[in-house]
């Protein structure tokens, strides 16, 4: 059941924060997408594997080398940093 | 001289001949731009200062007579294909200030051979639409009819090739973001196979779907662009090591045509097709079989089921995508975040738009404990079934021709109240890429005077066959040569 | 006696040996300056993609294939997707459903010498977050992503220890297969082992197990045991007044010896796991498996029983060879072609090159000095060539001022002292013997035997090869 509550929890997963405007808005609209989804169940799909790259290939890896040219200053690209640390709010845990 | 409406080999030319510089080439499709862009918005960030740089530089090599045929020209790139120092926004207020450090390799193998990086071209949010409104830099407008869509998610570059401003331009393809804008604007747009170009530098919606290509005024031209952007990359794990290298010679000959079949899927062609088109691409057809294709009926019985299985891998894929965007380590932050929750939840309020936001919750929601198998795990098994459906097609028939969209470019702000039917107009796009195989639009005429795309696909790896029926196609017509009214002056 | 009885489980999370880290090509190395070591790919910058490091497959191999586990032909990564500042993509690569090594056992032999089998559920690999530094008086968290992406090899047991003692004996266990291995340093201090403990408690007899609480945050020997004990006992405590016991995870702390409840930032999370769509199914065929079983060298269990069988050394002398597989090949090297009794020579190894790389912190010998030098060595000492007080100085010779063995025992011998007595001693006897001289000046080489047997006579122990040396100068003179 795809009510108001539902959309709360998933919102949070998501780490979206969303006001009672939003949660109407996207109940609503999420509720319409899944009726749409229900035709899925139409079909008889117990003996089929799931597919999840195509074309299919095996994972080719990399030799364990240290890249000693990247440059690693992507600290810049931070909204917020001392040019050593990223910084954020501080954590409680 | 009508320099805006040459072909890629034809501005070369002109450049190995010193008829113009690229300098010169380069400072009137800026103009151009200048000139026509407040109409259609079809560019976010007109990249002048460094393009007239790198024009500079190319100038150099043609004098040295070192370059290669696409050494000078100048192209426009989705702004989702990361360019080094320069705004790389994806459509979206959560990285309007986001400069890369570095390129994409679709973007370095260009500028390693000298093409000129006009600008950045507008898109659907994080490549999320079918008619490029969602963005947050305002909607494209389709230079055919400047009240319509251009189609999206790579609406922005296909405008600016309908309208001349840009010679050729990058875009990418999830669910249809070449070939349906392709469509809408009278472009031939290629999505290859999956695999083939590198995604590495390409801003992620869906991993498993994403694939970069060109949109061209002419599958020539989309060739020439593909020959060069296609191949291995070791920064991409899921690039193929199959993906070919060798050039691209449009060499196809009405001897060989006699031994093609081409399929037409039954399932396609039904009473939900608008007439139409329906009537466009049968007449398209008949110029086929004048040139000795030979055609049969073939049947994608699962094909209804695509919609559904699309949405649901696009958006699980992209909600994991997605949680890199927080405020943390680029893009947007919100102000005085009182905590760390609040720091993520409230940036990515802000940051996201609307669509973007409901497939991250669908995508979460699908993925979730509890609702894996019901939603995730089904869409994945329809996948294996349609692709399947395709390969079983392949036995039959060597290329499959399928309408690109059901219909032609509609009116900005008809279909954005009915995301459902914005969803299951790409109802002939996504089966390819769930399928993982290469699909080419061609423009194949007009209903109303607006252009209507035909798709040619192949099994995998046959992109170079299937340009080339395209291009013995545009020999035999002009479709692909009308120039939007508006556009075609200097 | 207690009427109850405690259930452990163990999750080690142990950083594998490799240059680079498992999806970037960025170093592992310890102690950077933050955020040095985390390039474009580990701060998950838009657009960038995780590439596997080949080497991370081969050592989840050799650490399956040392206990005995079986080895997944098919595996996948899969994305455990939550937020956290020090989690850069905001999901971490890890494995769920087909991991790498699945099975397998550690056995462990407790202090009444009783051997217990310990099994493992299974062993899968991942990739290490960041750092987060929280600060009081900036009222905000540092985030370093230097250690973001290091690969980490997560081995996980069944629940089936029943004391501190178990666990901290299967702990070790563990440590020297994959330092023996070269899988992993074991480094506790740097973190390159961590352990977590899964502690239950439940009245003897009870088939169902308790509640149980996690404990983080042991990074030693000493310390998993002191904290499950505590664990243990506060459990005991609360059931006993008739309290709940509540899920969770709890920190030790080694100052106060107590366990502490940590709001866990993954309480009650949905972690959405899902296949990594950037990374497809690693394939591991027999071949490229059995290539690696050859190569495995024997492990400790088995070369333990060797050296008291065969060369009859001590538990003492075992356990130190043993600390470090460089070590251990070092002696094999040298106990093979030794003619001296194995104990002797393995205490001059530990009293002379172990000594040294101890004092030195050096975990490698290689280049230094090689096995065969050592034995040379160590002959010329047993040969009274040179004095046994001059062991270290004969390590340092080659070692440090990279002279050759003969340089040396040339320096070092005892001869050198004496090579004014010995000449005279040689004069005095070529004096005396003026027959013998003849004969070695017609040619009889063979002469030589005399004066060296009569030079040695006095001058017992010294290096008959240099005492024909100088007869010969001696004689030539004549």
């Amino acid at each position: 059941m795809f009510d108001k509550k539902k959309i709360k929890d998933v919102a949070q997963l998501a780490m979206i924060a969303v006001d009672d405007n939003d949660l109407s808005y996207f109940s609503s609209e999420i509720l319409e997408f899944l009726k749409t989804v229900e035709q899925m169940d139409a079909i008889n799909l117990s003996e089929i594997t799931p597919l999840y790259h195509a074309p299919d290939m095996p994972l080719k890896g990399r030799e364990d080398e240290v890249d000693i040219d990247a440059k690693n200053d992507g600290i810049n690209c931070s909204p917020h940093h001392d040019g050593k640390y990223f910084i954020v709010p501080k954590v409680i845990d | 001289m009508d320099i805006y409406n040459k072909s890629l080999a034809e501005l070369s030319d002109l450049l190995s001949k010193k008829v113009l510089s690229s300098l010169e080439m380069t400072d009137y499709f800026i103009k151009r731009i200048k000139l026509f862009d407040l109409k259609l918005n079809s560019f976010i960030t007109i990249n002048e200062d460094q393009a007239r740089k790198q024009a500079i530089f190319a100038d150099s090599i043609i004098a040295n007579k070192k370059n290669h045929l696409l050494t000078g020209i100048p192209i426009a790139h989705k702004d989702l294909f990361s360019t080094k120092g320069v705004l790389t926004s994806c459509g979206s207020k959560m990285l309007e200030n986001y400069i890369p450090p570095y390129d994409a390799t679709v973007v370095s193998k260009l500028n390693n051979l000298g093409m000129v990086n006009i600008g950045k071209t507008n898109m659907d949010e994080f490549a999320m639409g079918s008619s490029n409104e969602s963005s947050y830099f305002g909607p494209v407008k389709n230079p055919w009819d400047l009240d319509r869509v251009p189609g999206g998610s790579s609406g922005g570059s296909a405008s600016a090739v309908a309208a001349r401003l840009t010679p050729i331009a990058t875009g990418s393809d999830t669910g249809g973001s070449i070939r349906q804008p392709a469509s809408f604007c009278g472009l031939t747009g290629l999505k290859p196979t999956y695999g083939s170009v590198s995604r590495y530098g390409m801003i992620a919606y869906a991993s498993s779907l994403d694939q970069g290509g060109p949109i061209a005024k002419s599958a020539e031209d989309c060739a020439i662009l593909y020959n060069e952007i296609r191949g291995f990359d070791k920064n991409d794990p899921t690039s193929n090591h199959e993906a070919k290298q060798n050039n691209i010679d449009l060499k196809l000959s009405k001897d060989e045509v006699k031994n093609i079949t081409i399929g037409i899927p039954k399932e396609y062609f039904s009473e939900d097709l608008d007439q139409n088109i329906s009537n466009v691409i049968s007449e398209s057809i008949e110029v086929f079989k004048k040139m000795g294709f030979n055609f049969k009926e073939v049947s994608l019985p699962n094909h209804s089921y695509t919609i559904p299985a699309y949405y649901i891998i696009a958006s699980a894929e992209a909600s994991s995508n997605l949680s890199r965007y927080d405020g943390v380590k680029f893009g947007h932050r919100c102000r005085d975040p009182k905590n760390l929750i609040d720091l993520y939840s409230r940036t990515r309020q802000e940051g996201f738009g609307k669509e973007v936001k409901k497939r991250i919750m669908i995508g979460a929601y699908a993925l979730s404990s509890g609702y894996y198998d019901e939603y995730y795990m089904r869409a994945l098994k329809i996948r294996r079934i349609i692709r399947d459906d395709f390969l079983s097609a392949f036995n039959d028939v060597d290329y499959i021709f399928a309408p690109t969209s059901p219909s032609t470019a509609f009116k900005i702000g008809e279909k954005t109240s009915n995301a459902v039917e914005m969803y299951l107009s790409d109802i002939y796009t996504t089966p390819v890429n769930l399928a993982g195989l290469p699909a080419l639009s061609i423009p194949v005429g007009y209903s109303d005077n607006l252009p209507v795309g035909m798709q040619i696909i192949g099994n995998d790896f046959t992109e170079d066959k299937i340009l080339e029926i395209a291009h013995l196609f545009q020999k035999e017509t002009d479709w692909h040569l009308q120039v939007p009214e508006a556009f075609s002056r200097e | 006696m207690s009427d109850w009885e405690t259930v452990i489980g163990l999750e080690i999370h142990t950083q594998l040996l490799t240059k680079s880290k498992i999806f970037s090509a960025s170093s592992t190395s310890y102690g950077s300056e933050p955020n040095k070591q985390a390039s474009y790919v580990d701060l998950g910058l838009p657009g960038t993609l995780p590439v596997l490091n080949k080497l991370v497959i081969k050592k989840a191999i050799e650490f399956g294939l040392a206990i005995n586990a079986n080895i997944s032909k098919h595996s996948i990564f899969a994305r455990k997707n939550y937020f956290y500042p020090d989690l850069p993509r905001n999901y971490q690569i890890s494995q769920l459903d087909y991991p790498i090594v699945e099975g397998g056992y550690i056995d462990i032999v407790t202090e009444e010498n009783i051997s217990k089998r310990i099994n493992v559920t299974r062993a899968h690999l991942e990739e290490d977050a960041g750092k987060s530094i929280h600060s009081n008086e900036a009222n905000c968290t540092y985030i370093d992503l230097n250690r973001a992406g290091t690969p980490l090899l997560e081995i996980v047991s069944e629940p089936e220890m029943c004391s501190a003692k178990e666990a901290v004996l299967y702990m070790k266990k563990v440590h020297s297969i994959v330092t023996y291995l070269k899988i992993s340093d074991g480094n506790m201090q740097e973190g390159s082992f961590r352990c977590d403990a899964n502690v239950s408690i439940r009245k003897v007899g009870e088939k169902k197990l308790g509640t149980r609480t996690e404990l983080k945050n042991i990074n030693s020997f000493k310390f998993v045991e002191k904290a499950i004990n505590y664990e243990v006992q506060r459990q005991i405590d609360l059931l006993e007044e008739g309290k709940r016991i509540i899920q969770e995870t709890r920190l030790y702390d080694e100052n106060k010896n107590i366990t502490k409840s940590m709001r866990s930032k993954e309480e009650a999370n949905d972690y959405r796991y899902f296949p990594d769509p950037d990374l497809l199914p690693i394939k591991i065929d027999d071949e490229y498996i059995l290539e690696i079983k050859k190569n495995l060298p024997d492990l400790p269990d088995v070369k333990e029983k060797h050296y008291k069988s065969k060369y009859a050394l001590t538990d003492e002398q075992i356990k130190i060879i043993l600390s470090n597989r460089g070590l251990s090949e070092f002696v094999d090297k040298v106990l093979k072609i030794s003619k001296i009794d194995a104990k002797k020579i393995v205490n001059y190894f530990i009293s002379s090159i172990y000594k040294k790389m101890n004092k030195e912190n050096i975990l490698l010998l290689e280049d230094r000095i090689t096995p065969e030098d050592f034995y040379l060595i160590v002959e010329s000492i047993e040969t009274q060539v040179v004095t046994k007080n001059n062991l270290m100085n004969l390590v340092d010779e080659i070692w440090v001022n990279k002279k050759s063995v003969s340089e040396a025992i040339e320096r070092f011998s005892n001869n050198n002292e004496d090579d004014e007595l010995i000449n005279n001693i040689i004069k005095d006897i070529v004096n005396k013997n003026q027959k013998q001289v003849l004969e070695y000046k017609s040619g009889k080489t063979k002469i030589l035997g005399f004066f060296i047997g009569q030079t040695l006579k006095q001058a017992k122990g010294s290096d008959p090869s240099f005492i024909k040396k100088q007869v010969i100068k001696i004689l030539d003179t004549i």
